[in-house]
């Protein structure tokens, strides 16, 4: 299916501005003092519940004609015109606070701290090069103080929420197996998923209490806590292969799903299965696979290697790897 | 056997279409003509003849009509492919015992009527019956189950003859319909066959409570001994004659069972009309930790035997076509496919799957409350997300956007194309000034807009508006805004649109 | 004593006509129990409590002068963190079942539509969620505990109504340049110079921005 329309929308301010000008690179990043491992890309996401100040260094780079904002004569000492700010950003603290950086040669380098307590949802981290006070300059430049001369992709931070009440993520809940009228025929299980209710829900057996503890780990380092990401990643496996497959069942001929989880989970997991295949190509190609009984172990690979990829799971076990080698 | 309350063997010796010559005379065709009748193929009766070691059965009948032949009427046959009486007669086919009778082409063996058949019946080990006692009397000589590794005495004979009858045919014996009681005899001693002693109990108690209404309907079950009923859907599609698709429903009555190791635990008994269990389907697995229960699932004539509806009798006539000579299951049959159209094949699966349902429903147990995982787990499974997953790749492309101050106005220009789609499209291009935050603020006028391509082009006030005609695939223009004082930044709005129809 | 609690997205149905009207006063904590969780920390209302009723006492049923005061008492008395303060269950709770009469005393009844979002919406839209409202534009102008700055912010209606809908409001130095020029100014002049304004700060940076430069660029947009 194709969509019929589409609308684009882009600004322009009346004067020279470079909108790929700038770039923020994040090195190094650390949670009350502690290193957190960095995510790849433009983002942050902070797991732990319980911290008060995030720290980010790194710089903010000049890329090729990112002085275009500025007259030629300009160009050649931008230093004693402009400055390079990075304006921390939250739309839902209403947050914002400017950081101003000394430019030399190609760039800024930065430090940045972030108080959790200002912080909820997305925060975004924006780079500007900006004209430091008025200058008479030539048409079709900006000369006011203050104006935006170069900008560039933002850096954004997920600072730990709590998990939405409103369905948004599976169900999870600790059960004692063996006090449970159902699972207690099945001790052994780490965990059981029940999908045939209105929302899915994951229970795991709280009566491994060894594995428990691990599941509870707190921090982002530490053999516990790459134990944890390792034992979220065989259960995460066998938890969406079940979700997948009792969404896919439950499509219609018209890939549309009767509950909303199961769209959710299709919309999730649809992008790892079929990579190469346009968005509006995926459904299609999964009803294909799914018409066809001599296709099913061919999706069921495929299935199981959109997760591999989405788990992360050679990250994860390397990782636990790097630090059992170094506590030995 | 002996059968009573039975018409018996009516119809004249080459009549068609009778009892008599159903049972004794066909061998493939059964004249089962009713909607309602039991089997379809009429290939039960050849049970008998391979159950006698000599293939030889004899059938006494006292008859409600016997046009004045008088009861009883005797009859036997020999199933075989040729036989020879002494060096001289050969014969094709089966030997027939009764009376020797001339026709236009040798003789042949017709019934005993009367006194003679009485008396021959007799010595043949019949037990007598009364002129009001109708019925038919069947003896399989040489009784031997060809199925048996050793040969059963007539006690344990009689005893699995009534195990079989009370666990598939107990629907039939239940009250008030109560179409059928059966004993057995062994050794001088006559045993009544009690469905509600058998293995079967629970279901019988379910289906005799149904039958007496008081079932309630969709009602938790709390307690062993509980019970509901569920009505489950059922489409029957259209038949190659012309007869519509229809809508019709069917029982589940559910009980709770004690303990999962209950004979029988976790079975649904499936039948329709005659009340004969077609089988019993093990749903105990349909989930983890489904209670222990035991279902019943009556189905066309079955549903409300005292009142069937019309849909109930068009599920007993789609029912009775799906079953295969064994009477075992429910399928899709040859004769199924030639009497509907399309759909007959997933009525029937939808029908199971409705049930499994329908038993989740009722049957998965509550789980204890617990307490809240690991909400880092939790977050690794966005479900919740709204969206089409994978619908709408966009069908154009957008390239070389922009918009620069020119003599005191906004100069802009760019370039569209559609990707895909056929038929004629319309580009959109509207500029406004905006805010910090993006939001709009006030429209800005659009003095001119041109395209290097053959389309017509509308401006009013803030939007410019192009149609462009089929075979043209890209669209670049260019165009002014009004004159304005550039307070803030300007955003350009491109949209392209396929033209409906 | 009271404690904090939050109200659930679920209680939407709470907010009925006979609640915004006052037909029914106040609903039973019990009764929307369901609905609620206990907030983060324990957090007790009675200062809150005692705080909003002095105000509501002095102060007649309509008056829009009490926005001020309520935004110094709810914001001193509930010393949150901005990220506490984003949840929006926590002022639906405040509105809704903890103290209804105080959303009612503030506002006429008028319609049902806008006396909903004044339970119901968060932020500091002019018709968002009472408690919600006046806390966020406290927290947006005190200084250091100073609160001169809300109290002329929210003393002029056109300013509170125009001022706290925009993003420039999150922008303290902002902020005070507007309120300082425009806090007397004609309803339209602040309405047009805060719209100009808007637009003008999507052309800079603000936070690279003195205060004489934000001053300057408010009288700039005042024309």
């Amino acid at each position: 299916m194709t969509a019929s329309q589409r609308v684009k929308r882009e600004r322009f301010l009346p004067f020279a501005f470079e909108r790929h000008g700038l770039s923020v690179r994040v090195d190094s990043a650390s949670l009350d003092g502690a290193s957190l491992p960095l995510d790849e890309g433009d983002a942050l996401h902070v797991d732990d519940e319980e911290w008060r100040e995030l720290t980010l260094a790194g710089a903010v780079e000049l890329r090729k004609g990112a002085l275009g904002g500025l007259p030629g004569d300009e160009r050649v000492r931008p230093g004693e015109v402009a400055d390079l700010w990075l304006v921390v950003q939250c739309d839902r603290t209403a947050w914002r606070a400017g950081h101003r950086l000394e430019l030399e040669g190609e760039g800024a380098k930065f430090e940045l701290s972030l108080e959790r307590d200002r912080l909820a949802g997305v925060v975004e981290v924006v780079p500007w090069l900006v004209r430091r006070r008025s200058e008479k300059v030539p048409p079709g430049y900006a000369g006011a103080a203050g104006a935006r001369l170069a900008t560039g992709a933002r850096f954004a931070v997920y600072p730990h929420e709590p998990a939405s009440r409103a369905g948004e993520f599976l169900e999870v809940v600790y059960v004692s197996f063996g006090a449970d009228a159902v699972l207690s025929t099945q001790p052994w299980r780490l965990y059981h998923l029940e999908t045939h209710g209105e929302t899915p829900v994951l229970r795991i057996n709280a009566d491994h209490q060894d594995v428990v503890r691990v599941l509870d780990a707190k921090g982002q380092t530490g053999l516990e806590a790459r134990l944890r990401e390792v034992f979220y990643d065989l259960i995460s496996r066998g938890v969406w292969s079940l979700l997948f497959m009792s969404a896919v069942e439950a499509l219609d001929e018209d890939g549309n799903a009767p509950r909303r989880w199961q769209e959710g989970v299709l919309t999730e997991l649809l992008p790892f299965l079929f990579p190469g295949a346009p968005k509006a190509e995926r459904m299609d190609e999964l009803l294909a696979l799914r018409a066809d009984e001599a296709h099913l172990s061919l999706l069921a690979t495929q299935c199981d290697e959109a997760l591999q990829q989405r788990l992360d799971l050679v990250k994860h076990i390397n990782r636990l790897i790097d630090t059992a080698r170094g506590s030995r | 056997m002996d059968d009573f309350g039975t018409d018996g063997l009516t119809g004249g010796e080459d009549e068609d279409g009778t009892h008599f010559r159903a049972l004794c005379k066909d061998t493939l065709f059964s004249n089962k003509r009713e909607e309602g009748a039991g089997g379809s193929y009429g290939l039960g009766k050849s049970v008998l003849w391979i159950f006698s070691s000599f293939s030889t059965v004899l059938f006494r009948s006292t008859l409600l009509e016997t046009q004045g032949l008088g009861n009883p009427r005797l009859i036997g046959r020999t199933e075989l492919g040729s036989h020879a009486l002494g060096p001289k007669r050969a014969f094709q086919g089966p030997g027939w015992f009764g009376e020797e009778t001339k026709q236009r082409r040798g003789t042949r063996a017709e019934s005993v009527w009367g006194p003679a058949a009485a008396e021959i019946s007799g010595a043949l080990g019949f037990q007598a019956r009364n002129d009001h006692d109708t019925g038919t009397s069947i003896c399989v000589v040489g009784f031997k189950d060809p199925t048996a590794d050793a040969d059963l005495g007539p006690v344990e004979l009689a005893r699995a003859t009534r195990a079989a009858l009370a666990e598939y045919f107990w629907p039939s014996m239940a009250l008030p319909t109560r179409a059928l009681t059966a004993r057995t005899e062994a050794a001088g001693q006559e045993v009544e066959v009690r469905p509600h002693d058998a293995d079967v109990a629970p279901f019988v108690t379910a289906w005799e409570s149904y039958l007496r209404g008081e079932v309630p309907a969709k009602a938790p079950l709390t307690k062993p001994g509980d019970m509901t009923v569920v009505e489950v859907p059922i489409t029957i599609p259209r038949t190659h004659g012309g007869e519509p698709e229809v809508k019709g429903r069917v029982a589940l009555v559910v009980r709770l069972a004690a303990k999962s190791s209950e004979p029988r635990a976790g079975q649904v008994a499936f039948f329709r009309g005659p009340g004969m269990v077609v089988s019993y389907r093990d749903r105990s697995r349909l989930a983890l930790g489904m209670r222990p229960f035991h279902a019943v699932l009556a189905c066309g004539r079955g549903r409300w035997p005292r009142k069937p509806t019309e849909s109930d009798l068009a599920v007993e006539s789609f029912l009775r076509m799906s079953e295969p000579p064994a009477h075992d299951r429910w399928e899709p049959t040859p004769r199924l496919k030639a009497h509907y159209r399309r759909g007959y094949a997933k009525a029937l699966t939808e029908l199971s799957r409705r049930v499994d349902e329908a038993l989740k429903e009722l049957l998965i147990a509550t789980h204890v409350m617990g307490e809240r995982g690991p909400e880092r787990l939790q977050r690794r499974f966005p479900i919740g997300k709204a969206g089409s997953p994978g619908k709408g790749r966009s069908a154009f492309g957008m390239s070389g956007l922009d918009a620069r101050p020119q003599d005191g106005a906004w100069s802009f220009s760019g370039a569209i194309e559609r990707k895909a789609g056929e038929g004629p499209w319309s580009v959109q291009v509207r500029l406004a000034e905006v805010d910090e935050a993006g939001r709009r603020t006030e429209e800005v006028a659009i003095e001119a807009l041109s395209v290097t391509v053959d389309a017509e082009v509308v401006v009013e006030g803030s939007v410019a508006s192009v149609t462009v005609p089929a075979d043209v695939r890209v669209v670049p223009f260019r165009g002014t805004s009004a004159p304005c004082s550039f307070t803030g930044a300007l955003e350009l709005e491109l949209a392209g649109r396929m033209v409906a129809g | 004593m009271s404690r904090l609690k939050v109200l659930l997205p679920s209680a939407r149905h709470l907010v009925t006509e006979e609640l915004a009207r006052g037909v029914v006063e106040r609903y039973d904590e019990a009764a929307v129990g369901e609905h609620t969780v206990d907030f983060e920390r324990r957090l007790d209302l009675g200062g809150f409590d005692d705080a909003v009723s002095a105000v509501m006492a002095s102060h007649d049923a309509g008056d829009l002068s009490m926005d001020g005061a309520m935004a110094e008492a709810v914001h001193r008395q509930l010393r949150l963190s901005r990220r506490e303060a984003a949840d929006p269950g926590i002022w639906r709770y405040l509105a809704i079942v903890h103290r209804p009469e105080v959303v009612r005393h503030r506002w006429e009844y008028r319609s049902f539509a806008t006396m909903r979002t004044r339970f119901w919406r968060h932020g500091t839209r002019f018709d968002a969620n009472a408690f919600s409202r006046w806390w966020w534009v406290a927290e947006l102008t005190v200084m250091a505990e100073d609160y001169s700055l809300t109290h002329r912010a929210l003393g002029s209606s056109a300013l509170s109504t125009h001022l706290f809908s925009r993003q420039l409001a999150w922008h303290h130095p902002t902020v005070a340049a507007c309120v300082r020029i425009l806090a007397d100014a004609p309803g339209a002049d602040v309405e047009r110079t805060l719209r100009v304004l808007g637009k003008m700060l999507g052309l800079r940076v603000a936070e690279a921005m003195g205060r004489e430069e934000l001053e300057g660029l408010v009288r700039a947009a005042r024309g």
